[in-house]
């Protein structure tokens, strides 16, 4: 089925293209999240969230970008909101105990590890992701969608919606901002 | 904690990263969430009252109750004419002068 195609059939609330949607569409957006949420449960509900979204704000899709780029956009606003409310639930923490309204642990315990990464790379990359983590929301867009996702400098610019030389921009804080919560990682822990 | 990596080394950890894969069954467990959503009381109801059979309904409702309202309001009026005129022709009557009721005796 070509794109457009898709399209049409999912505004027409098709169950067969939301199915290959799905199918053809989770890998983004599975990766994505997980490279924010860095914690495999949330991580599988909130791309069942994103891909509820996508089916029912399909009509608001113009066709302006790639459908594939919209998605992006919709995984990572889902991602980005999902770890605001938990740093909300986080900062009201002091009310509950460990778990909270719904037995979810409101706090991680374990250190992540991306099942994609090389075995020789893992320890380094459990402290990557805890630096991206204190990384200011575009510059951590920037970098996951770059080097998590292997997404190239102008697909980033148009899933952000900004310039060639912003993303460039962006990307090049980041590596500054890391090294340095890196360099005071070692003390931070 | 001591410091085993450089930092240039964990920036580029991530070079040659596989893409993870989350469930098979993401596509029946959408669903399955999809169907409970729908069926919850509140969506249930939301959909009953955006029904346009019930709007059209509430709005008749309304209309008939506005109806009903203004004329019983015009016969309350009416009848307040009614019972006003012999009140008033009876204060007529009295046609009290202000500095009567001062005077002294």
């Amino acid at each position: 089925m070509g794109e457009q195609e898709l399209i049409l059939r999912l505004k027409a609330g098709d169950d067969l293209a939301f199915k290959e949607l799905v199918e053809t569409r989770q890998p983004l957006v599975f990766n994505t999240v997980l490279g924010f949420l860095q914690n495999h449960e949330d991580t599988e509900d909130v791309t069942q969230d994103v891909f509820i979204k996508v089916f029912e704000s399909i009509h608001q899709f113009k066709g302006e970008s790639a459908l594939s780029t919209w998605v992006y956009r919709v995984a990572v606003t889902t991602a980005l909101e999902f770890i605001r409310r938990k740093k909300r639930k986080k900062r009201f923490g002091f009310l509950s105990p460990i778990l909270g309204d719904n037995n979810e642990p409101t706090v991680d315990l374990a250190d992540f590890h991306h099942p994609g990464v090389t075995l020789d790379n893992r320890e380094k990359s459990t402290i990557l992701f805890k630096a991206i983590n204190k990384l200011p929301e575009n510059q951590q867009i920037a970098f996951i969608l770059n080097k998590v996702e292997g997404l190239s400098y102008q697909e980033v610019a148009e899933i952000m919606q900004t310039s060639l030389s912003a993303v460039e921009s962006l990307l090049h804080r980041a590596k500054t901002n890391l090294k340095e919560i890196l360099k005071n990682f070692y003390n931070l822990d | 904690m001591k410091q085993k990596f450089t930092s240039e080394e964990v920036i580029n950890s991530l070079e040659g990263i596989q893409r993870a894969e989350g469930s098979p069954f993401l596509f029946t467990r959408i669903q399955a969430r999809m169907k409970k959503e729908e069926n919850r009381p509140e969506m249930v109801f939301l959909r009953f009252i955006t029904r346009p059979a019930f709007a059209l309904t509430l709005a008749l409702f309304f209309i008939a109750i506005n109806g009903y309202l203004i004329a019983n309001s015009v016969n309350n009026k009416n009848a307040m004419e009614d019972l006003g005129q012999p009140l008033a022709a009876e204060y007529v009557q009295h046609d009290l002068n202000p500095y009567e009721t001062n005077e002294l005796p």
